[in-house]
């Protein structure tokens, strides 16, 4: 190095870059306190809103699905009514019941003449 | 962690951002131009700087090999990225100075100041980090990921360019 060169060097050693404001010693120290995390950026807080807004706004859609599933849906019996369908005795159809007399001598009357034969 | 490790922690970083602030400044300012926006970059690349730090103590692997160049090298991440979030905002801060200076010196702070706005960006560097950072070549080569040979030619260069800007100046 030549020796206008160490004297340049020496010369602009003697400037000094000024000193550090207080305000970033106070947010250094802020951050670090705060475990070294950075604030959160506007972008990144508008993302949040959204994406919290988007989660509300489905929670509100899969809630009213539910609602409209569960309302269209046939109502179940009162258990007092279930009980005294259980309890009332089955009513006979009229095909079930037993011809009576009456019946048979109707029939027999319409019945052809082999019928008596048959009987004696 | 206890009070007295949170104390201690807390003078350690003081006196690593006394050391250290006022050249970080001065070396973010390279690409941030306004005193505000390099004061910023100082702020996030110092945590990100400490916060690794810790991390290294707390026993996390870590790559560092020299502190005071990782230290430099965050604020220049720092500073980048600033820049190019700011970059149509970019303009030169004229009246508030890079430099104090003794009275008798001001002629020269002025002519420094913008001497070293001419140096090609890459001289610049060089130079704030070693003659205000105090930083060593093999410093700023590991810093700059290049050969400490190279950060020696490019100050040397930059001197020799810088003293021929300050007598043309000097001249004027």
């Amino acid at each position: 190095m030549t020796e206008s060169s160490k004297r340049l060097e020496a010369e602009l050693a003697s400037l000094r870059p000024s000193p550090l404001s207080p305000r970033v010693v106070d947010a250094i120290a802020d951050a670090l306190a705060d475990g070294g995390r950075a604030p959160l950026r506007f972008a990144d807080r508008c993302l949040l809103a959204v994406m919290g807004a988007g989660s509300l706004a489905a929670c509100v859609i899969v809630g009213l699905i539910v609602w409209q599933i569960a309302g269209s849906a046939p109502h179940a019996m009162p258990p007092q009514q279930q009980m005294l369908a259980v309890q009332t005795p089955a009513v006979p159809s009229p095909v079930a019941l037993p011809p009576t007399i009456g019946q048979y001598q109707q029939a027999l009357a319409r019945s052809s003449d082999v019928v008596p034969e048959i009987l004696r | 962690m206890s009070t007295s490790g949170v104390g201690e922690d807390d003078q350690a970083w003081r006196a690593w951002l006394g050391r250290h602030g006022p050249a970080l400044v001065l070396y973010a300012r390279q690409w941030c131009r306004t005193r505000p926006d390099s004061e910023d970059a100082v702020q996030d690349g110092f945590v990100r700087f400490w916060k690794s730090r810790q991390d290294a103590g707390a026993g996390a692997p870590s790559q560092v090999r020299d502190e005071t160049a990782y230290l430099f090298a965050c604020v220049r991440t720092a500073a980048l990225d600033l820049a190019r979030a700011a970059g149509r905002r970019r303009h030169h801060e004229g009246n508030v100075s890079a430099f104090e200076a003794p009275a008798d010196r001001e002629d020269l702070r002025e002519v420094v100041e913008v001497a070293l706005e001419k140096l090609p960006e890459e001289q610049r560097e060089v130079l704030v980090l070693k003659i205000w950072a105090g930083l060593t070549f093999a410093q700023i080569g590991e810093l700059l990921a290049i050969p400490a040979n190279t950060a020696s030619s490019r100050y040397r260069y930059a001197l020799e360019r810088l003293e021929a800007l300050l007598a043309k100046e000097f001249s004027q």
